[in-house]
Order: structure tokens, then sequence, then C-alpha cells
């Protein structure tokens, strides 16, 4: 670390990771805006905080992982994104959609957890690495694994997020932020568990991140004819009317 | 004459031809490329002991007959070694303290095409005596003459390297290389290059060092090849005691590294590939050998992925002396870089540095381990996703039919069975259709594919990607909305 050292007390009140009480002290420039104003509300950079580890707590994998970090991606244009251990592979397609460049995407496999931790190190050291994210090996890290992880994104530039399962939320982590997220038919949740130099009075507190637009609106097909056309629709977007008819057809619906 | 000094350029050549007694040590039924490897390196052991009589070294191998040797320029080399026979003398001696062959011929002559062609002759060396003092007093057209009237000895055979042409002349009634010579001198080489062409002219030409139209001694003569012989680089360190730790053995990695870094800064090379031979004191020795996807001149790389390679290695023995060993390099000059117009191409620092990155990560995961997808252009999601490499560039360009389509982020390879109860679809979870169907009736020409794709919402809010395979009448989850 090539910081000088405090002298004296607001030096070191200077320094973004101090736990302030209920007050915190905003280091705007450390940020990278997430695409969500709600959540850069909460978090002490307005963004994601680079050089940092971010940990992120889920179920399992299509907990709104991709419309949580995408806009961040989408917004980066240099460096590489890079992907440790996916779960599924990533669709060409859909990223395409997604506004996602795939020559910035890299994908790397290491299945071992002694792998895992040589390639978080390696790649988050990289200053061609912008993004990276890693989602943790079958062999679940302890705290000590994710320290290092700790240390080699500080010695970063670049943004990273750690995706591990949700059973680990109560154990005791060293990451810089750490959140839960968790999907719902009408929203995508997001919890901050943890936030160094954030305020308390905001963690745990429940955020609801809107949908796509496309996936809303849908009535499900058993429920179609129950549904006569002069009542009005639950879902916050109307499904394409056919003819009068109520209908969930994907052709209808690329029209819109 | 006064003699000329041993800077300036000669005033003929002389070429020795040592011409290896046939191919014997081809054991089995080897291939035309193996035996052609055996030869090439047999020829360069041989170039590399008579490098030091001079640098200018030929290896030849004929097309046809397999018949190898390696030809000399030596007229440089005669002041300095002190006349024709002591040179002579010193190459032979050389030739079985090497113990490169058993048995060889040898011819001089005044070009190397001609002197090949001189040790098919029966006596070859017993030519010393008649050339020693037109050398000495540097009477090239006397030796010109004399070589002449050697190869008009030759049957026209000889030119093995022309057999079509051989006919033909055998046909017209040129028996030996006299009446070639002959011809050339009445009529000059026009009437064989009308008839043969100017690869066979050239070849006359070049072997009695002529000009093709005035039959005179070449005034451009070709400038003669120089040999460049493979300098490997071996350097050995011998540890104070010895280790099978690899904490241990980290200075002396690094001090070889170095060495190899500053014998390829100074020769302008760079390697791509190392081996480590480590050896215990029972002479025991194990090799290590690291490679690396770009050629290196600089070691931090290759001590990264030496280290690797270390950590994953189980040490059999003590270890007491450590050898680097690099037994191929290239010119630094010789690298080829893509020229890349388009604007996503990306930052070559960044590049550079993710370079050395990969490479580590390569070394330890595999080469399969890191990669990139593409589109492709297929109505079948799985071959619509296609795993390339991570130095190629992903094709992005989704047709307007897909790109209003629901698609997913998250594709299943293979994809998932739905369970069917009668209370509906079931995928950890009960699903619910809610978008859809999308047809996809594709691969008609091979295997036939019907499938109607919906996105499903599961109980908990997770909306996922099913199809109905309208053929087994199975659904199957393939993708993740997320």
């Amino acid at each position: 670390m090539n910081q000088q050292l405090p002298t004296n007390l607001e030096q070191l009140l200077q320094r973004g990771d101090i736990w302030r009480g209920t007050k915190a002290f905003f280091q705007d420039n450390n940020g990278q805006d997430t695409g969500h104003p709600e959540l850069n509300n909460c978090l002490v950079h307005h963004g994601w905080p680079r050089a940092c580890l971010i940990e992120i707590n889920q179920q399992e994998l299509g907990q709104g992982e991709w419309l949580l970090l995408a806009p961040a991606l989408r917004n980066n244009t240099e460096g590489l994104q890079i992907l440790i251990n996916p779960p599924a592979l990533p669709f060409a397609q859909g990223f395409l959609q997604a506004g996602l460049n795939l020559d910035q995407i890299l994908i790397v496999n290491a299945p071992a957890k002694n792998d895992f931790l040589a390639a978080f190190v390696e790649i988050a050291r990289a200053k061609a690495c912008s993004h990276l994210l890693a989602w943790q090996p079958q062999q679940a890290l302890n705290y000590t694994e994710i320290r290092k992880c700790v240390l080699a994104s500080n010695e970063g530039s670049g943004i990273y997020w750690l995706l591990r399962h949700s059973r680990t939320t109560p154990q005791s982590s060293p990451a810089h932020l750490r959140l839960r997220t968790q999907i719902y038919a009408e929203y995508l949740e997001v919890l901050i568990t943890k936030q160094k130099g954030g305020e308390q009075s905001l963690l745990n507190k429940p955020l609801e991140l809107s949908l796509p637009r496309e996936w809303m609106g849908y009535l499900p097909h058993a429920d179609l004819d129950n549904y006569p056309d002069n009542i009005p629709h639950i879902h916050p977007q109307k499904p394409v009317r056919s003819s009068g008819k109520i209908t969930n057809n994907i052709s209808r619906l690329r029209s819109r | 004459m006064s003699r000329a000094s041993t800077l300036s350029p000669p005033p003929m050549r002389l070429w020795l031809a040592i011409r290896l007694s046939g191919n014997n040590d081809n054991n089995g039924h080897p291939t035309k490329n193996n035996i052609d490897s055996t030869i090439e390196k047999k020829l360069m052991v041989l170039c590399d002991a008579l490098y030091q009589f001079t640098p200018h070294l030929q290896m030849y191998i004929s097309q046809y007959t397999r018949e190898h040797g390696v030809l000399l320029e030596i007229s440089r080399s005669l002041t300095l070694f002190g006349g024709i026979t002591t040179l002579l003398d010193l190459i032979h001696k050389q030739l079985h303290a090497k113990n490169v062959t058993d048995h060889y011929y040898h011819a001089l002559a005044h070009t190397a095409q001609a002197a090949w062609l001189c040790s098919f002759l029966e006596h070859a060396d017993n030519i010393i005596q008649h050339i020693e003092q037109p050398i000495n007093h540097h009477n090239a057209e006397q030796l010109r003459y004399f070589f002449r009237d050697r190869l008009q000895q030759l049957p026209v055979t000889c030119l093995e390297e022309f057999p079509h042409e051989i006919t033909v002349l055998e046909q017209t009634g040129f028996i030996s290389l006299g009446d070639v010579i002959q011809q050339i001198q009445a009529s000059g080489l026009r009437s064989f290059s009308k008839r043969f062409g100017n690869e066979f002219s050239q070849y006359l030409s070049d072997m009695l060092d002529i000009s093709p139209d005035m039959q005179q001694p070449g005034l451009f003569s070709a400038p003669v090849p120089l040999f460049h012989p493979e300098i490997r680089f071996i350097e050995r360190v011998d540890l104070e005691f010895p280790v099978t730790q690899l904490d241990l053995l980290q200075p002396g990695l690094r001090l070889l590294l170095q060495k190899l870094s500053y014998h390829l800064q100074q020769r302008q090379h760079q390697c791509q590939m190392i081996e480590w031979h480590l050896i215990s004191i029972y002479q025991e020795r194990e090799i290590i050998r690291v490679h690396c996807d770009t050629p290196q001149q600089q070691g931090h790389l290759l001590l990264d992925l030496s280290l690797i390679q270390f950590e994953q290695y189980a040490f059999r023995f003590a270890v007491d002396q450590m050898e680097l060993y690099c037994p191929f390099t290239s010119p630094v000059q010789a690298q080829t870089c893509p020229l890349d117009f388009s604007q996503q191409s990306p930052n070559p620092k960044t590049t550079q540095d993710f370079t050395l990155t990969t490479a580590k990560l390569k070394a330890r995961l595999g080469n399969s381990a890191i990669y990139k997808i593409s589109y492709k252009d297929d109505h079948l999601p799985e071959l619509s996703n296609d795993i390339i490499s991570y130095q190629k560039t992903a094709w992005q360009v989704l047709p307007a039919l897909q790109q209003q389509a629901l698609r997913p982020k998250w594709l299943f390879a293979i994809p998932q069975t739905i369970g069917q109860t009668p209370a509906g679809l079931n995928w950890r979870g009960q699903l619910q259709l809610l978008a859809g169907p999308e047809r996809i009736h594709t691969h008609w020409w091979d295997t036939p594919v019907a499938r109607d794709y919906f996105m499903a919402q599961r109980h908990d809010g997770l909306r996922l990607w099913i199809f109905k395979d309208l053929q087994q009448q199975c659904w199957f989850v393939q993708g993740v909305f997320c």
C-alpha cells in the first residue's frame, strides 16, 4: 500500500472504510453507476465501489444477477469482463439483447478451490480486467480465502463481485459490500447486509428494483379463458389483445 | 601475381563437396518426411562440425536419389589454414574425431554444382597435386579449365535433378557432360534454353560458371550463403545441498532465467519453450517442460509458468543440480502481427498485459478453461451459442427476428427434464406458462427438431425458458431469465 500513514484524526477520517456510526463519509469518485438510482442512493460511493470485493448472496442461479449487474457492464466499453465459474452457459442471444459486448466477456472455468483462488487473484490484479464476476466453487470459501480475494481486489482498479449461496449470509465476511438478491414475480429484491463506511440505518432494508417490461403483463396460459375482456388485468402492464381476445402469443407481443 | 589479402574477396571460388555414403541407416519403411528429417539432422551435425573451417556451408539433399552431403566454400579459408592440403587434412581429422560419419566422398571444384558432381568421380581425392599450384598462384582460369576437363568425364545421367532432360539428351546422342560442354562452346546456352527451359540452362551456367549469353565467367556471381549454427542455451547451477522444497529452488530458477534473458537479448532472439533438468546426486534426471503461447525474451512469464508447474510437481528425489535448456529460439524480427482496422479491436496495452495473465491461467487450468461465447446463425438455441477461443472475435450481429424474441441470459447446455404431474409442470416448483409458444422447427435435413418455446414462471417468481419437444412430447428447461 502506497498510501501515507495518517498523522491526525481528520486525516484518519478521510478514509472511506472507517465506521462512523450513523454518519457516512461519501467518496463520490470511487464508484461506478449501478444503473439503478434507488440502489445508488443506498451505496456509499453512489455506485459499485472500485477496487473492493462485493459479495452477492443468492438462493440459486437466476436471482436477478444480470438485471442487477448488466447496466454497469453495459456502460463500460473498455476492459475485459471476466466470469469465473458461471453456473450455466451465458446465452449469446440474451447478452446481445441486453446490449453487452461479447468480445469483452471472457469465461474462465476453475472448479477446484485452489485454482479458483489463483485465478481470482491473477485476474483481479490484471489491469485489463474491469469487471469480475466470480461464482464460488463447489467447495465453499472460508474467511481467510475470501480475505485473499479482498486483498487481490484492493490491488486492482476494477469492480469485483463474488457470488455465493445465501446460506452463507449469516457467516462473517471481509467483503467491502454484501448484498442479497431474491427475484419475485413483480420485482427484484435487493438487501444490503453489510457496507463499510455506510449508514447502519440503510442495512437490511429491502429495495425493490423493477423487472424488464418485456417480462411483465402476461397472464398464465391456464387463466386466459377465465378472464372476460372487461376485467382489468392485475399486472402492471396489460397483455396484448388480438381481435378482442386476451393472448400471450409471442408473435403478437413482438410488435409492441 | 601478388597474394590477395584474406579480407578481400577471393579471385575465384573453390567449393568442397562432402557427400555421405548411402542412406543405409534408415530402418524399416520410413516415410519420405521422416527420411528427410533424419538426413537434415545428420547434415546439421556435420555443418556444426565443419563451421570452424568456413562459415559458407550449404546442405544438399537430392530430391530424386536422396543422396546428401554438405558443400563448403573454402577459398577464404586457405590462407588461414595454410593451404588446401592442410585444410583437407584438418577437415578429415575433424570428421573422424567427431565421429560424424565413417565414410564419405569429397571433391573440389570451382562451383558448388560442379563439386557435387565431381564427388561421383573415381579417385576424386587424387587431384590435389594438380590444383595446389594454381590455387597458390590464384590462377583462376587454369583452375576453371582443369575442373571443366574433369566434368567432361561424367555421363549425362549424373544430372539427376533433371530426369526428363537426361532422357531427351540421351535420345539426342549426348553421352557425357563433355558432349554438353562442347555443344555449349559451339553454340552457346541458347539452344539448351530453347529446348529444355531456363531452369536447366541456368543450372548448366551455374555449374560451369559461365553467363548464359556471353559464355564468360559470371560477372555478377550470387553471394555465397552463410550458415547460422543453432545456438542452444544450456546453463547449470549446483545447489549447496540437495533440496526438495520449491522455495529453496527459486533463487536458482531466477538466476538461470536471468541468464537466458541476457542470452536472448544479446542475440535478439526469443523462445517459447524451456526445459528444466533436475538432477540428483546419483545423476537421476527429471525433465520439466514449460511452454508458453507467445514467444518470450524476458524471463518473467517463464518464471511464473515454471513456478506453477513446480507447485504441482512431486519431488521424486532431492535436487542437487539444476539445468536450464532452451533448444529452440527464433529471431525477434520474425514476429508477425495481424492488421486490424476494426474499431472494436482491444487496447493493445491491456491485451499485452492480459496475455501474461492468460498464459498463467492456461498453464494452471488448461487450454480449454478460458473461452468466449459468440453468436452463430442457427435456429436451435444450443447451436446458436458458439464457444470460441478467447483470442478470436465474437460474431455479434443478431438477426431482427432474434432481437425481438424473448431470450434468457443463462442457457443450459443440456436441457433439463421437467416433471409432469396432474397439477401441471414441475421443475423445483410448480410452473405456469406465460408467454408463447414460439415454434422452432429446424434441422429437417439431418436430425429434425420441433419445439414450442414458452416463458414460464415458477411459484417463487423465477422465470424460465422452457420448451415442449413435439416429437418426444416431453418438456424441458433450457434457460433462465434473470
